[in-house]
């Protein structure tokens, strides 16, 4: 019955995370803005040093980190090039690392496994590996793991998330040049490859490495804890990694020890109780208690947003000047106090908020109810009743509808809002409701792009780009600015793009509500972040956070 | 002897007149108890509420008044604000009608059809007996929570489908008290003599028969009453309302219960009214069941 459904309304990743559909958020970990190619190039090895180590005091050793995170399941799995539910996503980060890292301002930098990625030319690339560093078993990850690792991504019958991110990569013939040195030819030029490679579906796993069946000593990796014991839906446990390469003293606890937890009550509860050190998703709700009671709270503007999706196919959608009224409706700042308790940012629906190329200049879309009439009125739906299908899956994802809808009266439109089970609404119908309400976890605007707003988009839930008039041209301009070497000219294209979206497209996008996590207060190095995914990317996977 | 046909009794016509003496005589019996005065305020009080509540509403139950969560006090509210901002004062005054129009109606439809296929079980005492008992027996096999249930989950949240589903399980569960109540009164000789006078069958089941029986009818219909409102704010509290943000009692215990440690206003009024509804609903059906045991008389005198 629905009731699973319900329940998960303050727990973003909670039932609906079982359905298939959903997977898509998690699928590419560690995404990011996007950043020169070349430049990455130019800021040569250097020591790499923790980031992200901002509350004072020098770290100290010792200690069993507990963390409890919600949306698991039986389910869960372990693979260090694949992740379904957000426990998944939290054990991945404890093992395996990726060839350049991202900051917590969304940058790439390259303290990763690479020392440097050169871009030889708009179809080549070449990889320099860091020399050293050691997987958990001892051996050395070398040039050989690299390309098993883009290999193994890059073949469909692994099933891998990632694998659509490879369709631009000429995975047979990549090349070993030496031990520490891996020549990735391109089919077609891809300036969004840096950031791939930059994503946690794309870390680095051993040759022959396979997923967790049983045997904990077959998860090897490179990163700072080993695994100790997995048991999928309920807790797993990691070994501080004594090779890890980084020479800092990291990671700092003994171990991290992961546990699922049905709801964020019971979570939150464990965090007061002391049962845990940290967990993810406070609901608003339980932000004030937790700080009463001296937890620390973490909120991050990490880009996480939720969308009102309106096909352009279909009527009334289909006429631009619906599209433009609906857009007109919304009360951004009230919407972001009702739903998010003014915790976030003012959205322009325009997606990728981190995005070193979010078009910032577009003017803020402000209400203004006499426009909407007027344009409701020229396109002769002076009193219109629409559909608006959501389903209890992210926080929000309800109650942005619920107030859509009270916010649509003013204007003459009646907004039916459908709570469908999670099940329902991922099912059949999927992608092709009318009106309907959906989340993303942020990507990088050019990953974006193909997922969302190109016609063959696995999930293009707003029928981008029109066939025809204004804004048809969108894919080419996309194609443009993947095969542009040239960082100010990319922007500029993808400047165009978003322009083109925001005056023509289906996603009205009313704020960027923050990601809230909480921890207890001897936890130290967890800071505000600009990571997709909770505290800081669990802090940069374990490895920047400590007991006092 | 024979009466008009009284409509099935409810819980809430307690304190108006019923044209049948009998069913008269027993809740003028009955008030004399404490427990059904108690319960009378209660329904009526909550009944007063449903009703003349939206009136009383300082602002509209989806009217954005103040951050979520907000505590008694800010910005002008009685009891804080909910979930998405909104008055919880005005959204509980709204809230109460929805829940008890669907409980009374879906109720009411539950006893026709149960006194219907009670009364004519008794009665013909042959075949049909065996037939209609053990098929409201299988639906009793089910849990009424669970057939609901199902059934919103097969055709939607929609509220003809809940009000029918809550009829339907109610009617067998009703169907039983009927035809236990009546097989004693059909064996008396009363009913034989209006079968010689060659009265229509259908007046002696509705005209003879029932009003013989209204004691324990009435007992039942509270009963009955208590578990609709409990469904119906159960399924509300699961979400499986028609509008995900309307006033309901159940819908608001469901989207207020995770501030209950900063805010617990917005849970905790629908929370006390239900409960109020409940046990009142039940203290009247209880006053009704000693009054016709006599237990009344004793305490009374």
């Amino acid at each position: 019955m629905t009731a699973n459904e319900n329940s998960g309304r303050n727990q973003e990743k909670n039932g609906p995370w079982s359905n298939p559909y959903l997977t898509r958020r998690t699928w590419l970990a560690g995404a990011g803005g996007l950043l020169v190619a070349t430049s990455i190039a130019a800021c040569s090895g250097g020591a790499p040093s923790p980031s992200g180590l901002s509350t004072g005091g020098k770290p100290v050793r010792g200690g069993n980190f507990r963390l409890g995170v919600t949306g698991g399941g039986s389910k869960d799995i372990m693979d260090g090039q694949n992740a379904i539910t957000l426990p998944d996503i939290s054990r991945r980060l404890t093992a395996w690392e990726t060839l350049l890292n991202r900051d917590d301002n969304y940058q790439i930098q390259n303290d990763g496994l690479a020392e440097r990625v050169d871009s030889d030319s708009p179809t080549q690339y070449t990889i320099h590996l860091r020399q050293g560093v050691q997987f958990h078993d001892g051996k050395e990850m070398t040039a050989e793991d690299v390309i098993y690792s883009l290999q193994r991504v890059g073949d469909k019958s692994n099933a891998l998330n990632a694998y659509v991110m490879t369709a631009s990569m000429d995975i047979a013939n990549i090349q070993q040049l030496d031990k520490y040195t891996v020549r990735l030819p391109l089919k077609t030029p891809d300036s969004a490859l840096l950031e791939k490679l930059a994503n946690v579906a794309f870390s680095i796993v051993p040759t022959g490495y396979k997923p967790f069946s049983g045997d904990p000593s077959t998860q090897i990796g490179t990163g700072p804890y080993k695994l100790k014991s997995f048991t999928p839906g309920q807790q797993s446990v990691h070994e501080r990694n004594p090779n890890y390469w980084r020479g800092d003293g990291s990671p700092w606890f003994d171990q991290v020890t992961i546990s699922n937890f049905a709801d964020s009550t019971a979570q939150v509860n464990a965090l007061l109780g002391g049962q845990i050190d940290a967990m993810t998703d406070v609901p608003q709700a339980q932000i004030a208690s937790l700080e009463s009671r001296g937890s620390r709270i973490v909120s991050s503007q990490n880009g996480f947003w939720l969308g009102l999706c309106m096909n352009i196919d279909v009527a009334p959608f289909d006429d631009e000047r619906v599209r433009q009224a609906f857009r007109l409706i919304v009360d951004r700042q009230a919407m972001l106090d009702q739903v998010a308790s003014g915790r976030g940012k003012i959205g322009n629906d325009l997606y990728s908020l981190n995005d070193p190329a979010y078009n910032a200049d577009l003017p803020q879309r402000q209400r203004d109810i006499s426009q909407a009439k007027a344009l409701l009125k020229a396109a002769g739906h002076e009193s219109l009743t629409v559909d608006l299908n959501t389903t209890n899956g992210a926080a929000g994802q309800v109650s942005i509808a619920t107030v859509f809808a009270q916010q649509a009266k003013e204007a003459g439109v009646t907004v039916n809002v459908k709570n469908l089970p999670g099940s329902t609404f991922y099912g059949e119908d999927f992608l092709k409701y009318p009106f309907s309400v959906d989340f993303w976890t942020p990507f990088p605007y050019m990953l974006q792009v193909p997922l969302s707003s190109l016609r063959d988009g696995l999930y293009n839930e707003t029928h981008w780009p029109p066939r025809e008039g204004a804004g048809s041209n969108f894919a080419d301009l996309y194609s443009q600015a993947l095969a542009e070497t040239n960082t100010e000219k990319r922007i500029e294209i993808e400047g165009q793009m978003q322009k083109a979206e925001y005056e023509q497209g289906g996603y009205i996008i009313p704020f960027f509500p923050d990601k809230i996590d909480g921890h207890a207060a001897n936890v130290q190095g967890f800071s505000p972040s600009k990571l997709e995914y909770n505290l800081g990317n669990f802090g940069h996977g374990f490895r920047n956070i400590w007991f006092a | 002897m024979s009466q008009t046909v009284a409509a099935p009794p409810l819980p809430e016509s307690a304190d108006t007149k019923a044209p049948s003496g009998r069913s008269s005589t027993l809740l003028a019996r009955s008030l004399r108890l404490w427990r059904s005065r108690i319960g009378v305020a209660a329904v009526a009080l909550l009944v007063a509420i449903a009703v003349f509540g939206p009136l009383l509403a300082p602002s509209a139950p989806d009217k954005f008044v103040a951050l979520p969560n907000s505590l008694p006090g800010t910005s002008g509210t009685v009891f804080g604000t909910d979930y998405l901002g909104q008055d919880v004062w005005s959204r509980f005054l709204t809230g109460g009608g929805e829940i008890l129009v669907l409980a009374v109606v879906s109720t009411a439809i539950g006893l026709v059809l149960g006194v219907a296929i009670g009364l004519i079980s008794a009665y013909s005492r042959n075949a049909w007996d065996d037939v209609l008992m053990r098929g409201m027996d299988v639906l009793m096999a089910f849990p009424q929570i669970m057939l609901v249930l199902v059934a919103v989950s097969l055709v939607g949240p929609e509220t003809w489908i809940i009000v029918l589903a809550i009829a339907l399980t109610t009617a067998p569960r009703v169907a039983r008290v009927a035809r236990g109540a009546a097989q004693p009164v059909v064996e008396r000789d009363f009913i034989g003599a209006t079968q010689a006078m060659g009265m229509s069958r259908l007046r002696i089941l509705f005209g003879e028969l029932l009003p013989n029986i209204l004691g324990p009818l009435m007992v039942e219909a509270s009963l009955r009453l208590t578990y609709s409102i409990g469904i119906i704010a159960t399924l509300a509290f699961l979400g499986l309302s028609g509008n995900p943000n309307s006033p309901n009692w159940g819908t608001m215990i469901q989207q207020n219960q995770t501030a209950l440690a900063t805010q617990p206003w917005g849970a905790l009024l629908p929370i006390i009214a239900i409960a109020l509804l409940t046990v009142g609903s039940g203290l009247i059906g209880d006053g009704i069941a000693r009054a016709a045991a006599g237990i009344d008389r004793e305490r009374a005198a």
